[in-house]
């Protein structure tokens, strides 16, 4: 440890050693503050020679070699899948914001999701913030909206919710039904008091679309795509609803998702809901019977999903002359009928169709329609038939739906891939999963040798989890 | 018929017109002179780029050419950021490598590995902080402190409402 300045002064009571030793102590104070000034000049040479060598790596990096448009390709791709991350790219450095700010295209994407939060106003604050910058910055550009309400609960609802689930941590299991009954009993309105909960929180929500909807539906003009996820809560539903009663002359496509009664929504609002839809290209409804609210020109529609489907009955596509793709979802219905009645559907333009599940009946319209591009057919449940609608198509995919995937077993999969390699004998080529690889090899190798099998399928495609192409193999070298 | 393609640092590459077809570029150019044994000249991309990128469109020379008539196709195209197993391989390459590469592409235009090459990119940014990418790049922050503040405060919103 070395002495303070002041204890280490000479005094005249000191012996002549201790006096050399304080010398030799001082100079040794002069070379470490020597060292200390020599330090800091490093330390500082050391900092203006690494800003000098990262500015020249910064100047010479292989990103700046790209020009405006390639760092905009790159900037949309990074949002393609969540436009809010624009923020990030905004803070990286004056090139990149201002070059952000000024690009339309990565501010016409508009996504807003709501669940069952407790403050919807300050929920709503937050989002109108962007939804004013995405609106200002997008320009002229035509609006791709995605409202995600379908989590969204009632404020009363919420709160017995909240009840439920504290009551039912502290009773026993016997008990437990008595609390229910007196859970359900509740009066919901008490809770509309000022006091617990005000009776217009979703007003909120509502002056938030009327950002989106602009004065007298003048934004509503620019929105070219919508996909809008109802809650199931009618009431609800019908509150954000209300407000679209403007005309969309440039919608192309439409996606609506309801769990609730949409009918009984519709209803109440007394068709005054999107009264212009004749631009629309693509729709999406969750069944055939929901086509009815909805005011567009059928012969315009090129693509067409039901996320689930009741019914086969012809004449609810025939309208639809120049469809391009229809995707059908089954609905699990605890009973059907088979009926053995033989339909006929002219569909001159379909090029893609999807299928998914077991659909009653599907298997037995007659499609009036020319080679398809692409058949997809998705299998649902194990147990359950799947659907072989007769069209030819010269690629045929096969998947299973993840979500109700069973652990299969080689010997199902292989009915399923020997009925399809039957049936569509014109395709020429095959899409499945990779993990089928060995069954089918296996199948292909065998019906190869069987005379009876004439196909011209050539190609075997195999799909990796996220959907991409992992392999390909040749048929002829099976 | 090959196909005589020379780089900018006067490498000829002999490639099979199907392979080198897979580049609009030298398809029209192809188109243009008719047939002839005359060399293209590449001057924009060097003898290891163009190698990168000849393996690329050997690889992928049957798959279907992009119609350019499909302009929601291209769209669908960036709303995913999916890369096939082989092309993840192939474009693991170092950083100046990829940026010659996507600038090839651009240049050559050859849609799908100028795909590949932008989906690259925005990988390697995602999940990261402006400082991180700054990093990442080699970029200068040359926001004052006030204005990284007041840009902060502009654009607070979540990232998932």
């Amino acid at each position: 440890m070395f002495l303070q300045p002041m204890t280490a002064r000479s005094a005249s009571s000191d012996p002549p050693e201790i006096r050399r030793k304080l010398e030799a102590l001082k100079h040794q104070h002069e070379i470490i503050g020597k060292l200390r000034s020599r330090m800091t000049a490093a330390q500082l040479e050391c900092t203006r020679l690494e800003t000098e060598i990262f500015h020249y790596r910064a100047s010479v990096a292989p990103i700046r070699k790209c020009p405006q448009e390639l760092l905009l390709l790159f900037f949309e791709y990074y949002t393609c899948e969540n436009p809010r991350l624009i923020r990030r790219l905004l803070l990286v450095c004056k090139e990149w914001y201002e070059l952000a700010i000024s690009s339309p295209r990565l501010w016409n994407r508009i996504p807003i999701k709501f669940d069952s939060s407790w403050d919807i106003e300050s929920t709503c604050e937050f989002i109108k913030k962007r939804l004013d910058k995405c609106l200002e910055l997008s320009g002229i550009l035509p609006l791709e909206l995605n409202l995600e309400f379908g989590e969204l609960i009632p404020a009363q609802a919420q709160i017995v919710s909240q009840i439920r689930e504290n009551l039912l941590g502290y009773t026993h299991l016997e008990g437990q039904d008595i609390v229910n009954d007196w859970i359900d009993g509740l009066d919901l309105d008490s809770f509309i008091d000022p006091e617990i909960i005000g009776p217009h929180q979703s007003h909120h929500l509502v002056d938030l679309l009327g950002t989106l909807i602009g004065d007298y539906g003048n934004k509503m003009l620019c929105w070219a795509s919508l996909r809008l996820e109802l809650p199931e809560d009618s009431e609800l539903a019908i509150e954000i609803l209300e407000p679209f009663s403007h005309l969309t002359p440039n919608l192309t496509r439409l996606q609506i998702t309801c769990d609730g009664d949409m009918h009984g929504i519709f209803d109440s609002l007394i068709e005054t809901v999107f009264p212009d839809l004749s631009a629309l290209q693509h729709l999406e409804v969750p069944s055939e019977e929901e086509l009815e609210l909805f005011k567009f020109n059928p012969t315009l529609i090129q693509s067409l999903t039901f996320s689930g489907m009741y019914s086969c009955d012809p004449s609810i596509l025939t309208p639809f002359t120049r469809l391009q793709q229809l995707d059908v979802q089954s609905v699990i219905l605890s009973s059907y009928e088979q009926e053995d009645s033989f339909s006929a559907i002219h569909l001159p333009g379909l090029r893609r169709l999807l299928v998914r599940g077991y659909i009653p009946n599907f298997d037995t319209l007659e499609f009036r329609v020319p080679v398809l591009d692409k058949l997809q057919l998705s299998r649902g449940y194990v147990h359950s038939p799947l659907t072989y609608p007769k069209v030819q198509a010269s690629r045929i995919g096969w998947e299973v739906e993840r979500k109700w995937a069973p652990p299969w077993k080689p010997d199902r999969v292989q009915l399923d891939l020997r009925a399809i390699l039957f049936q569509y004998r014109g395709a020429t080529e095959l899409q499945i999963p990779s993990h089928f690889k060995k069954v089918v090899s296996t199948l292909v190798r065998k019906l190869k040798s069987d005379s009876t099998w004439q196909s011209a399928l050539r190609l075997i495609n195999l799909e990796a989890e996220d959907g991409t192409i992992s392999e390909t193999m040749k048929v002829q070298e099976l | 018929m090959p196909v005589l393609l020379v780089t900018s640092d006067n490498e000829q590459f002999r490639v099979e017109k199907v392979v080198a077809q897979r580049s609009v570029l030298i398809k029209n150019m192809l188109e243009d002179v008719g047939e002839s044994d005359q060399p293209i000249p590449l001057p924009n991309v060097t003898a290891p780029v163009l190698k990168k990128v000849l393996e690329y469109c050997d690889h992928h020379q049957t798959d279907p050419l992009p119609t350019g008539d499909e302009p929601s196709a291209d769209e669908s195209r960036k709303r995913t950021t999916d890369i096939s197993e082989w092309d993840q391989k192939f474009i693991t390459v170092d950083q100046e490598m990829l940026f010659e590469i996507i600038l090839a592409a651009n240049y050559l235009d050859i849609k799908p590995l100028l795909d590949v090459g932008c989906k690259t990119v925005a990988n390697m940014i995602k999940g990261k902080s402006p400082e991180e990418i700054r990093k990442l790049f080699n970029i200068v922050n040359d926001f004052t402190p006030e204005e990284e503040a007041q840009i902060k405060k502009e654009n607070e919103w979540a990232e998932d409402r």
